[in-house]
Protein backbone atom coordinates (compact mmCIF):
# COMPACT_ATOMS: atom_id res chain seq x y z
CA UNK A 1 0.00 0.00 0.00
CA UNK A 2 2.46 2.76 0.69
CA UNK A 3 4.39 1.91 -2.45
CA UNK A 4 1.34 2.55 -4.23
CA UNK A 5 1.09 6.19 -2.48
CA UNK A 6 4.54 6.52 -3.25
CA UNK A 7 3.89 5.83 -6.77
CA UNK A 8 0.88 8.63 -6.98
CA UNK A 9 2.99 11.24 -5.33
CA UNK A 10 6.15 10.88 -7.02
CA UNK A 11 4.11 11.28 -10.52
CA UNK A 12 1.84 13.99 -8.79
CA UNK A 13 5.10 16.76 -8.61
CA UNK A 14 6.38 16.91 -11.54
CA UNK A 15 3.46 16.73 -13.85
CA UNK A 16 0.79 18.63 -12.18
CA UNK A 17 -1.37 19.35 -14.88
CA UNK A 18 -1.45 16.83 -17.10
CA UNK A 19 -2.23 13.93 -14.44
CA UNK A 20 -4.10 11.19 -16.15
CA UNK A 21 -7.34 10.62 -15.24
CA UNK A 22 -7.08 6.58 -16.29
CA UNK A 23 -6.62 5.49 -12.30
CA UNK A 24 -9.93 6.97 -11.16
CA UNK A 25 -11.79 5.36 -14.56
CA UNK A 26 -10.20 1.77 -13.33
CA UNK A 27 -11.13 1.94 -9.63
CA UNK A 28 -14.98 3.23 -11.11
CA UNK A 29 -14.93 0.23 -12.90
CA UNK A 30 -13.56 -2.32 -10.05
CA UNK A 31 -16.35 -0.64 -8.06
CA UNK A 32 -18.81 -0.95 -10.60
CA UNK A 33 -17.62 -5.05 -11.22
CA UNK A 34 -17.52 -5.53 -7.78
CA UNK A 35 -20.95 -3.86 -7.28
CA UNK A 36 -22.43 -6.42 -9.82
CA UNK A 37 -20.60 -9.31 -8.08
CA UNK A 38 -23.84 -9.45 -5.70
CA UNK A 39 -26.17 -9.19 -8.73
CA UNK A 40 -25.10 -12.34 -9.54
CA UNK A 41 -26.43 -14.68 -7.86
CA UNK A 42 -29.97 -12.97 -9.88
CA UNK A 43 -28.96 -14.90 -12.24
CA UNK A 44 -29.99 -18.27 -10.52
CA UNK A 45 -33.29 -17.45 -9.30
CA UNK A 46 -36.02 -20.34 -7.94
CA UNK A 47 -38.83 -20.02 -9.87
CA UNK A 48 -40.90 -22.06 -7.23
CA UNK A 49 -39.52 -19.37 -4.31
CA UNK A 50 -38.88 -16.36 -6.04
CA UNK A 51 -35.64 -16.19 -4.40
CA UNK A 52 -31.91 -16.59 -5.58
CA UNK A 53 -31.54 -20.07 -4.54
CA UNK A 54 -27.85 -19.37 -2.97
CA UNK A 55 -30.28 -17.42 -0.80
CA UNK A 56 -32.42 -20.77 0.34
CA UNK A 57 -31.71 -22.75 3.48
CA UNK A 58 -29.41 -25.77 2.28
CA UNK A 59 -32.55 -28.57 2.84
CA UNK A 60 -34.92 -26.02 0.31
CA UNK A 61 -31.95 -27.00 -2.22
CA UNK A 62 -32.48 -30.21 -1.69
CA UNK A 63 -36.34 -30.50 -2.80
CA UNK A 64 -36.23 -27.96 -5.16
CA UNK A 65 -37.11 -30.57 -7.75
CA UNK A 66 -38.50 -33.13 -5.50
CA UNK A 67 -41.82 -33.99 -7.22
CA UNK A 68 -43.44 -34.25 -4.04
CA UNK A 69 -42.66 -30.34 -3.35
CA UNK A 70 -44.07 -28.62 -6.53
CA UNK A 71 -47.23 -27.13 -4.92
CA UNK A 72 -45.03 -24.07 -2.96
CA UNK A 73 -47.49 -21.71 -2.09
CA UNK A 74 -45.54 -18.05 -1.66
CA UNK A 75 -46.58 -16.02 1.05
CA UNK A 76 -48.41 -13.54 -0.97
CA UNK A 77 -50.47 -16.07 -2.79
CA UNK A 78 -50.99 -17.61 0.32
CA UNK A 79 -52.87 -14.85 2.36
CA UNK A 80 -54.78 -14.25 -0.91
CA UNK A 81 -56.11 -17.93 -1.25
CA UNK A 82 -56.79 -17.95 2.76
CA UNK A 83 -58.22 -14.57 2.09
CA UNK A 84 -60.77 -15.34 -0.39
CA UNK A 85 -62.97 -16.89 2.09
CA UNK A 86 -62.81 -20.06 0.29
CA UNK A 87 -62.56 -23.11 1.54
CA UNK A 88 -58.79 -24.29 1.49
CA UNK A 89 -55.88 -26.94 3.15
CA UNK A 90 -52.82 -25.54 3.38
CA UNK A 91 -50.00 -27.91 4.62
CA UNK A 92 -47.37 -26.13 6.74
CA UNK A 93 -44.30 -27.30 6.92
CA UNK A 94 -40.65 -26.79 6.53
CA UNK A 95 -37.96 -28.47 4.51
CA UNK A 96 -35.65 -28.46 7.29
CA UNK A 97 -37.78 -30.47 9.31
CA UNK A 98 -37.55 -34.57 9.25
CA UNK A 99 -41.19 -35.43 10.47
CA UNK A 100 -42.23 -33.25 7.18
CA UNK A 101 -39.88 -35.25 5.33
CA UNK A 102 -41.19 -38.65 5.89
CA UNK A 103 -44.87 -37.42 5.59
CA UNK A 104 -44.92 -35.28 2.39
CA UNK A 105 -44.44 -37.76 0.08
CA UNK A 106 -46.96 -40.35 1.91
CA UNK A 107 -49.41 -37.26 2.03
CA UNK A 108 -49.53 -35.75 -1.69
CA UNK A 109 -50.48 -39.02 -3.29
CA UNK A 110 -53.15 -39.18 -0.92
CA UNK A 111 -54.58 -35.52 -2.05
CA UNK A 112 -54.00 -36.47 -5.51
CA UNK A 113 -55.71 -39.46 -5.12
CA UNK A 114 -58.67 -37.24 -3.44
CA UNK A 115 -58.46 -34.77 -5.85
CA UNK A 116 -57.53 -32.13 -3.55
CA UNK A 117 -55.22 -29.18 -4.02
CA UNK A 118 -53.12 -28.97 -1.40
CA UNK A 119 -50.46 -26.13 -1.30
CA UNK A 120 -47.78 -25.95 0.76
CA UNK A 121 -45.80 -24.02 2.62
CA UNK A 122 -41.93 -23.71 3.75
CA UNK A 123 -41.79 -22.25 6.69
CA UNK A 124 -37.99 -22.42 6.91
CA UNK A 125 -38.05 -19.79 3.95
CA UNK A 126 -40.92 -17.56 5.82
CA UNK A 127 -40.16 -18.27 9.62
CA UNK A 128 -42.04 -15.18 10.78
CA UNK A 129 -45.45 -17.37 9.35
CA UNK A 130 -44.90 -19.74 12.39
CA UNK A 131 -45.93 -16.95 14.44
CA UNK A 132 -48.85 -15.48 11.99
CA UNK A 133 -50.49 -18.99 11.93
CA UNK A 134 -49.58 -20.10 14.84
CA UNK A 135 -47.62 -23.26 13.65
CA UNK A 136 -46.32 -25.29 16.76
CA UNK A 137 -45.66 -29.10 15.65
CA UNK A 138 -44.31 -29.05 11.68
CA UNK A 139 -45.86 -30.42 9.99
CA UNK A 140 -49.18 -28.74 10.27
CA UNK A 141 -51.72 -29.26 7.83
CA UNK A 142 -54.92 -26.86 8.55
CA UNK A 143 -58.05 -26.18 6.99
CA UNK A 144 -59.23 -22.54 6.55
CA UNK A 145 -62.98 -21.40 5.75
CA UNK A 146 -64.28 -17.78 5.07
CA UNK A 147 -60.69 -16.01 5.94
CA UNK A 148 -60.49 -17.91 9.25
CA UNK A 149 -58.71 -21.63 10.17
CA UNK A 150 -61.48 -23.79 11.26
CA UNK A 151 -59.30 -27.01 12.01
CA UNK A 152 -55.58 -28.61 11.82
CA UNK A 153 -54.20 -31.71 12.09
CA UNK A 154 -50.44 -31.57 14.15
CA UNK A 155 -47.85 -33.75 14.25
CA UNK A 156 -46.42 -35.94 10.55
CA UNK A 157 -47.38 -39.59 9.81
CA UNK A 158 -45.16 -41.92 11.58
CA UNK A 159 -44.40 -42.51 15.49
CA UNK A 160 -45.50 -39.95 17.89
CA UNK A 161 -48.13 -38.34 14.96
CA UNK A 162 -50.59 -39.87 13.22
CA UNK A 163 -51.66 -42.46 10.33
CA UNK A 164 -51.73 -41.96 7.30
CA UNK A 165 -55.81 -42.95 7.14
CA UNK A 166 -55.96 -40.16 9.87
CA UNK A 167 -54.68 -37.61 7.28
CA UNK A 168 -56.71 -38.93 4.86
CA UNK A 169 -59.79 -38.74 6.84
CA UNK A 170 -59.16 -35.11 8.07
CA UNK A 171 -58.97 -34.43 4.16
CA UNK A 172 -62.22 -35.94 3.80
CA UNK A 173 -64.00 -34.42 6.18
CA UNK A 174 -61.54 -31.69 7.81
CA UNK A 175 -64.66 -30.25 10.19
CA UNK A 176 -65.42 -34.23 11.29
CA UNK A 177 -69.15 -33.75 10.54
CA UNK A 178 -70.97 -36.74 11.09
CA UNK A 179 -72.31 -37.65 7.95
CA UNK B 1 6.73 7.80 -18.10
CA UNK B 2 4.10 8.86 -15.84
CA UNK B 3 1.77 7.10 -18.66
CA UNK B 4 3.29 4.05 -18.41
CA UNK B 5 2.66 3.86 -14.53
CA UNK B 6 -0.74 4.84 -14.89
CA UNK B 7 -1.05 1.62 -17.18
CA UNK B 8 0.72 -0.09 -15.13
CA UNK B 9 -1.36 0.73 -12.42
CA UNK B 10 -4.38 0.28 -13.98
CA UNK B 11 -3.76 -2.92 -15.19
CA UNK B 12 -2.92 -4.06 -11.66
CA UNK B 13 -5.89 -3.19 -10.39
CA UNK B 14 -7.80 -4.50 -13.00
CA UNK B 15 -6.08 -7.48 -12.30
CA UNK B 16 -7.28 -7.84 -8.65
CA UNK B 17 -10.40 -6.97 -9.34
CA UNK B 18 -10.24 -9.85 -12.09
CA UNK B 19 -9.22 -12.21 -9.47
CA UNK B 20 -11.65 -11.74 -6.91
CA UNK B 21 -14.52 -11.58 -9.47
CA UNK B 22 -13.48 -15.22 -10.41
CA UNK B 23 -12.89 -16.38 -6.61
CA UNK B 24 -16.09 -14.54 -6.10
CA UNK B 25 -17.76 -17.20 -8.72
CA UNK B 26 -15.98 -19.87 -7.57
CA UNK B 27 -17.06 -19.10 -3.36
CA UNK B 28 -20.97 -18.57 -4.98
CA UNK B 29 -20.52 -22.16 -6.71
CA UNK B 30 -19.29 -24.41 -3.90
CA UNK B 31 -23.06 -22.84 -1.98
CA UNK B 32 -24.70 -23.70 -4.80
CA UNK B 33 -27.10 -26.64 -4.65
CA UNK B 34 -26.24 -30.19 -6.15
CA UNK B 35 -25.75 -31.14 -2.73
CA UNK B 36 -27.73 -34.22 -3.83
CA UNK B 37 -24.74 -36.39 -4.25
CA UNK B 38 -23.13 -37.26 -0.85
CA UNK B 39 -25.88 -36.88 1.40
CA UNK B 40 -27.44 -40.55 1.00
CA UNK B 41 -30.54 -41.13 2.63
CA UNK B 42 -30.19 -38.78 5.16
CA UNK B 43 -32.30 -35.65 5.22
CA UNK B 44 -30.01 -32.90 6.06
CA UNK B 45 -31.71 -31.04 8.52
CA UNK B 46 -29.15 -29.73 10.62
CA UNK B 47 -27.43 -27.74 7.67
CA UNK B 48 -29.50 -24.85 7.69
CA UNK B 49 -29.42 -24.27 11.64
CA UNK B 50 -28.98 -21.17 12.77
CA UNK B 51 -27.52 -20.70 16.05
CA UNK B 52 -27.79 -17.14 18.32
CA UNK B 53 -26.31 -16.65 21.59
CA UNK B 54 -27.54 -14.75 24.64
CA UNK B 55 -26.31 -13.43 28.06
CA UNK B 56 -28.10 -16.70 29.67
CA UNK B 57 -31.20 -18.20 30.02
CA UNK B 58 -33.57 -15.80 31.24
CA UNK B 59 -32.90 -13.87 27.43
CA UNK B 60 -34.60 -15.94 25.33
CA UNK B 61 -33.11 -15.61 21.44
CA UNK B 62 -34.61 -12.83 19.07
CA UNK B 63 -35.20 -15.63 16.53
CA UNK B 64 -38.40 -16.54 18.74
CA UNK B 65 -40.15 -13.61 17.78
CA UNK B 66 -41.09 -15.51 14.83
CA UNK B 67 -42.21 -18.24 16.27
CA UNK B 68 -45.86 -19.48 17.85
CA UNK B 69 -46.46 -18.30 21.56
CA UNK B 70 -46.38 -21.77 22.61
CA UNK B 71 -43.14 -22.56 20.74
CA UNK B 72 -41.24 -19.74 22.79
CA UNK B 73 -42.80 -21.12 26.41
CA UNK B 74 -41.46 -24.89 25.10
CA UNK B 75 -38.11 -22.62 24.36
CA UNK B 76 -38.28 -21.14 28.04
CA UNK B 77 -38.49 -24.74 29.48
CA UNK B 78 -35.14 -25.96 27.77
CA UNK B 79 -32.60 -24.75 30.17
CA UNK B 80 -34.63 -26.35 33.64
CA UNK B 81 -34.20 -29.72 32.07
CA UNK B 82 -31.15 -30.03 30.66
CA UNK B 83 -29.91 -32.65 32.55
CA UNK B 84 -32.91 -34.74 30.85
CA UNK B 85 -32.57 -33.80 27.61
CA UNK B 86 -29.17 -34.44 27.25
CA UNK B 87 -29.86 -38.10 27.64
CA UNK B 88 -32.79 -38.30 25.14
CA UNK B 89 -33.22 -39.43 21.74
CA UNK B 90 -34.10 -37.30 19.10
CA UNK B 91 -36.15 -39.02 16.10
CA UNK B 92 -36.33 -35.91 13.84
CA UNK B 93 -33.25 -37.45 12.00
CA UNK B 94 -30.89 -35.08 13.12
CA UNK B 95 -28.98 -37.51 15.10
CA UNK B 96 -27.84 -39.16 11.55
CA UNK B 97 -27.54 -35.87 9.78
CA UNK B 98 -24.02 -35.10 8.57
CA UNK B 99 -23.32 -32.53 11.47
CA UNK B 100 -25.15 -34.57 13.83
CA UNK B 101 -26.49 -33.36 17.07
CA UNK B 102 -25.70 -35.73 20.16
CA UNK B 103 -28.83 -35.55 21.77
CA UNK B 104 -32.77 -33.65 21.81
CA UNK B 105 -31.16 -31.14 23.73
CA UNK B 106 -28.80 -30.07 20.83
CA UNK B 107 -32.02 -29.09 18.98
CA UNK B 108 -32.50 -26.42 21.30
CA UNK B 109 -29.40 -25.58 23.03
CA UNK B 110 -26.28 -26.20 21.32
CA UNK B 111 -23.83 -25.00 24.07
CA UNK B 112 -23.68 -23.36 27.46
CA UNK B 113 -21.08 -21.30 28.04
CA UNK B 114 -18.11 -20.78 31.22
CA UNK B 115 -19.37 -17.34 31.05
CA UNK B 116 -23.03 -18.63 31.29
CA UNK B 117 -23.72 -17.22 28.23
CA UNK B 118 -25.95 -19.51 26.10
CA UNK B 119 -26.07 -20.45 21.96
CA UNK B 120 -29.48 -21.36 21.12
CA UNK B 121 -30.41 -23.62 17.90
CA UNK B 122 -33.10 -22.48 15.84
CA UNK B 123 -33.26 -25.97 14.57
CA UNK B 124 -36.31 -27.22 16.88
CA UNK B 125 -38.79 -24.29 16.58
CA UNK B 126 -39.28 -25.41 13.17
CA UNK B 127 -39.16 -29.37 14.12
CA UNK B 128 -42.41 -31.07 14.94
CA UNK B 129 -40.76 -33.87 16.39
CA UNK B 130 -38.43 -32.31 18.41
CA UNK B 131 -40.44 -29.79 20.14
CA UNK B 132 -43.73 -32.62 20.67
CA UNK B 133 -40.57 -34.77 22.32
CA UNK B 134 -39.85 -31.39 24.20
CA UNK B 135 -43.30 -31.02 25.65
CA UNK B 136 -43.74 -34.59 26.98
CA UNK B 137 -40.48 -34.27 28.71
CA UNK B 138 -41.94 -31.36 30.40
CA UNK B 139 -45.34 -32.86 31.55
CA UNK B 140 -43.21 -36.20 32.57
CA UNK B 141 -40.97 -34.65 34.83
CA UNK B 142 -43.65 -32.31 36.33
CA UNK B 143 -45.12 -35.58 37.35
CA UNK B 144 -41.63 -36.94 38.79
CA UNK B 145 -40.78 -39.56 36.01
CA UNK B 146 -37.22 -39.86 37.01
CA UNK B 147 -34.98 -39.17 33.44
CA UNK B 148 -34.53 -43.03 32.62
CA UNK B 149 -38.15 -43.05 32.73
CA UNK B 150 -38.53 -40.00 30.49
CA UNK B 151 -36.28 -41.46 28.13
CA UNK B 152 -37.59 -45.06 27.63
CA UNK B 153 -41.35 -43.36 27.01
CA UNK B 154 -39.71 -40.99 25.02
CA UNK B 155 -38.41 -43.87 22.47
CA UNK B 156 -41.83 -46.10 23.08
CA UNK B 157 -43.46 -43.27 21.37
CA UNK B 158 -41.01 -42.02 18.98
CA UNK B 159 -39.29 -44.07 17.72
CA UNK B 160 -39.94 -45.39 14.67
CA UNK B 161 -41.29 -48.88 14.05
CA UNK B 162 -38.92 -51.63 13.34
CA UNK B 163 -35.74 -49.50 14.17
Amino acid sequence: MPFIIGLLEVRRQPMRKKRSKMPIVYAAVVIVLLGALYFLKYLNVSELYDKPVSDLNPATRELLKDPNYQNIILPGELEERIGSGEPTFVYFFASTCGFCRETTPILMPIAEELGIHLPQFNLAEFQEYNRKYNIVFTPTLAYFEGGQEVARIEGGIGSGGHSADEYRAFLQNPKGESS
Amino acid sequence: MTRTRDWLLGGVILMLAGFLIVSGCGSGKDKDPSGGSGHGNHVMTTEGERLETTSGPDELPAFLLNYADRTVDLYADVYGHMHILQHLNCYCGCMEANDPHDSLLNCFINDVKEDGSIVWSDHGANCGICLMELQDTIVLAKQGKSADEIRDAIDAKFKPAGV
